[in-house]
């Protein structure tokens, strides 16, 4: 026998083997027994062909990927088919479907066929060319298209254009001020400490300025002008660092959570 | 003795965690082993470094790998600082009047839930200990298995719980932010039914619910979009609805310009997650037996960053050593 | 009839949306919209599963390159194709019948989910740790001023979010607390990392309007073109 035969055999005798071991013969309910066997055996193996990736590019991870891909795809469809299709158009759409599915019927709304049609229509691209009728998908693509637009316009124009500069200008730039002798004799770099809320308000401000003046492309960056938008280009570069800082914690918080399976489910190492 | 060196009162605060014994962890005598090797991995990185000579990407991996690994290993747990960010959502919870409806929306998959899924359970837990009542939804597809994770996380602890009074879950609806324009404005235009397809107006808790802001609180745990965004774009900000979050690290960041105004705090990261663990421990002390999954990552992660650490110092010292060299020679 | 219908459907879709916003009563007319596109967004679910079917397919008969693989895909999908869409194995089936919840405990569908998609989904993502561990190493210098800034920024965050910081500055009397790191940290993030994300979000908040806007107006009419004409 050949490797591409070989490999595949001894590597589902190793994991039938690794299942057995993970099985609990004394389960009352043995079918159960067996899907958490297979559930811990089944997570193992295929963490350890996704991690082969970092050696190298190699069949294992090349079967793990292609299989993530297939029950992905399986995944959303079904999830989406009961979430939507079934429990949300058919309880309007028909009573006895409704029955045939165990959902109640909540009453004739005769437009949800539009949206059924309308997604018909998206699946004729799926149909062979030679019919020639997947352009009508487009009716359906246009929908979608203006619909985000519509929805994406009104909520950013409140939520991140209007609702951001006023948060940014209802701040005050001289916090808690009771005066400038005040000031002088209660100054220290204490965290909660006015300086430190003055300081606070006066970089989210100017930082905010400066980062939109680097971003306004249709004047030249020199003078006063390439100055403000070089202090945009340090806050910016400041929130790249806060960007990276945070992504490393979050990759290195799936890593821990990834070993910890491991080495407490899958190998049992650790309590 | 050096041991007991560390272990003294003066060193105590610093060491001890890194030499405890922890209960999940493999004992003293490993965690001495690996904070010997990962010197000596460290030193032998730094030496090569300011040699010139990098070191090959798959050791870095490797070593990577054997560190966090290793930190795995000897269950080191660290103490955690609480952040106001964090206390903001524990405060506005304990606040919340017996019988209050919180809504949560877990928009994460499997790949978010070492560190979302402890935020979920935590205020759960404490959810029910101040008896409100939950409403569960999510706008991601695999958030439905993330909600089942979760009830069968907490369900032990609170067998008194009754389904529809006590707690419900309403499931997923595809649609992203469409979902979320419309359940600002009517609730049940989306979710007529549960997830069991039991109808809404049939479940008592979610009498007098009809959208958004008729929920006391609502928690949004996501990693990604449709997630937290959204739901300040779509809802906080039309309907003037209290909301709280728990974000992915990766998209923590991003988030801080609604906060506090559009959100009134935000759990970022596992750190996040590991903060509130601590808050609910110290209100609730119960939990102190229990395990607290995101501080357990704490501890682990602290020692992978301090490998990163090291790596981007070597890196710029070697850096600025060959530049030294090139002027020297210039 | 090929592009014109499709440019009034977008322009009519799109303007209910945008006054609905400025005229209440239209507020349920907009609901409705709103619910065939919750609605249809499952059939791109559909259109995706089904293209991906179809790839998948053709190179498995055609037996190209690699057709191994794209068998193990089809196999997959069909699987859990069949778990899920019959609910097979699930405990609630009994009781509720084909209301069952999809993900309840024990269903088979749910099983398979924490046994394939679960797993590969967060070692996916984990593998990112020791890419980034890489690239920190390789490329991360204090070549400028500018690279610098980020440099101290990462690591003030790095040091912040752990236990390392509270170790390293621990000592400073409260006066001067902002810089006890965890402190120095939390403002970066609250404060000066605000204003960049600020300015980033009003940056692209004015992009998507504008494009938004030529889209509903029926001046941006790349998604109508290409295809059979």
């Amino acid at each position: 026998m050949n490797r591409k035969v070989m490999i595949p055999i001894a590597s589902i005798i190793v994991f039938i083997g690794f299942l057995l071991l993970k099985f609990d013969f004394e389960a009352v309910d043995s079918s159960q027994a067996l899907w958490d066997a297979f559930i811990v055996t089944a997570g193992g193996f295929l963490t350890l062909m996704i991690f082969s990736f970092l050696y190298r590019d190699n069949p294992f991870y090349k079967f793990a990927e292609h299989l993530y891909v297939g029950v992905s795809a399986a995944y959303w469809m079904c999830v989406g088919f009961w979430s939507n299709i079934v429990q949300q158009a058919i309880p309007h759409l028909s009573p006895w479907l409704s029955e045939a599915l165990d959902q109640p019927f909540l009453g004739y709304k005769w437009d949800y066929w539009i949206p059924i049609a309308f997604g018909l229509l998206l699946l004729t691209r799926l149909l062979p060319d030679s019919l020639k009728i997947g352009w009508l998908s487009k009716w359906t693509l246009a929908f979608i298209v203006a619909s985000t637009a519509g929805l994406l316009m009104t909520a950013n124009l409140k939520a991140n254009f209007i609702s951001q500069i006023s948060s940014t200008m209802s701040l005050p730039l001289l916090p808690d001020w009771t005066g400038f002798g005040d000031f002088v004799s209660n100054f220290d770099l204490s965290y909660g400490g006015q300086f430190i809320k003055m300081l606070s308000n006066w970089v989210i401000v100017v930082g905010v300025i400066s980062g939109l003046v680097y971003f306004f492309f249709s004047k030249e960056h020199t003078g006063w002008f390439g100055r403000v938008s070089r202090l945009g280009i340090w806050v910016l570069m400041v929130t790249f660092g806060a960007s990276f800082g945070y992504t490393v914690m979050g990759r290195v918080s799936l890593l821990v959570g990834r070993l910890t399976f491991l080495f407490r489910d899958w190998a049992g190492i650790i309590s | 003795m050096i041991q007991a060196l560390f272990l003294s009162p003066v060193f105590s605060p610093l060491f001890s965690p890194l030499f405890s014994v922890v209960s999940h962890g493999l004992g003293p005598v490993f965690s001495w082993i690996f904070w010997i090797l990962f010197v000596a991995g460290v030193g032998w990185v730094f030496w090569r470094t300011i040699k010139g000579r990098e070191v090959e990407r798959r050791v870095i991996f490797l070593m990577m790998g054997l560190t966090v690994a290793g930190a795995v290993l000897t269950g080191i747990v660290l103490p955690v600082q609480e952040t106001v960010v964090v206390r903001n959502i524990f405060d506005t919870i304990e606040n919340l009047e017996e019988g209050d409806k919180v809504l949560l929306s877990l928009d994460y998959d499997p790949s978010g839930a070492p560190e979302l899924q402890p935020m979920a359970i935590a205020v759960s837990q404490h959810c029910l200990e101040k008896k409100l009542k939950i409403c569960y939804m999510t706008l991601w597809g695999t958030g439905g298995a993330m909600i089942a994770d979760v009830i069968t996380a907490i369900r032990p602890d609170f067998p008194e719980l009754v389904y529809g009074e006590d707690y419900c879950n309403v499931g997923y609806r595809a649609g992203n932010e469409a979902v979320l324009k419309v359940i600002a404005t009517d609730f049940r235009k989306t979710f007529p039914t549960d997830v069991s397809g039991i109808v809404l107006d049939s479940l008592p808790m979610m009498t007098g619910v009809t959208a958004c802001p008729d929920f006391s609180y609502i928690v949004a745990i996501g990693s990604g979009r449709p997630g937290i965004k959204e739901w300040v774009e779509y809802v906080v900000e039309p309907s003037g609805a209290l909301m709280g979050s728990g974000a992915a690290a990766v998209s923590a960041p991003q988030l801080y310009p609604y906060y506090p105004q559009q959100m009134n705090g935000m759990m970022g990261g596992s750190k996040g997650a590991s903060e509130y663990e601590k808050m609910l421990r110290r209100g609730y002390p119960k939990y102190g037996e229990f395990r607290a999954q995101a501080t357990e990552i704490m501890g682990p992660q602290t020692v992978a960053h301090v490998f990163l650490m090291l790596l981007i110092i070597f890196a710029n010292i070697s850096f600025f050593l060959a530049k030294k060299r090139k002027g020297a020679s210039a | 009839m090929k592009r014109t219908i499709p440019w009034i459907i977008t322009i009519v879709t799109g303007f209910v949306l945008v006054i609905a916003e400025f005229v209440p009563p239209w507020g349920k007319m907009r609901e409705d919209v709103l619910i065939y596109f919750q609605i249809i967004s499952v059939f791109a679910f559909f259109l995706g599963g089904g293209s991906l079917l179809k790839i998948n397919l053709q190179k498995v008969f055609s037996k190209r390159t690699d057709w191994e693989y794209a068998l193990v895909t089809v196999v997959g999908f069909f699987v859990m194709l069949a778990l899920g869409l019959f609910k097979l194995g699930n405990p609630e089936m009994a009781t509720a019948g084909y209301a069952a919840d999809l993900n309840a405990n024990g269903s088979w569908f749910k099983n398979l989910f924490d046994a394939v998609k679960a797993p590969l989904s967060a070692s996916m993502y984990s593998l990112l740790a020791f890419f980034i561990a890489s690239a920190s190493y390789r490329a991360f210098r204090a070549k400028n001023s500018d690279a610098t800034v980020l440099l101290v920024s990462a690591f003030i965050i790095l040091m912040g979010q752990t236990f390392v910081g509270v170790v390293a500055t621990g000592w400073m009397p409260d006066w001067v607390s902002f810089f006890k790191v965890e402190n120095l940290s939390l403002w970066l993030l609250a404060k000066a990392n605000l204003a960049g994300q600020r300015a980033i979000l009003i940056g692209i908040a004015l992009g998507i309007v504008s494009m938004s806007l030529r889209v509903i107006l029926g001046i941006e009419r790349t998604h109508l073109s290409g295809g059979d004409e």
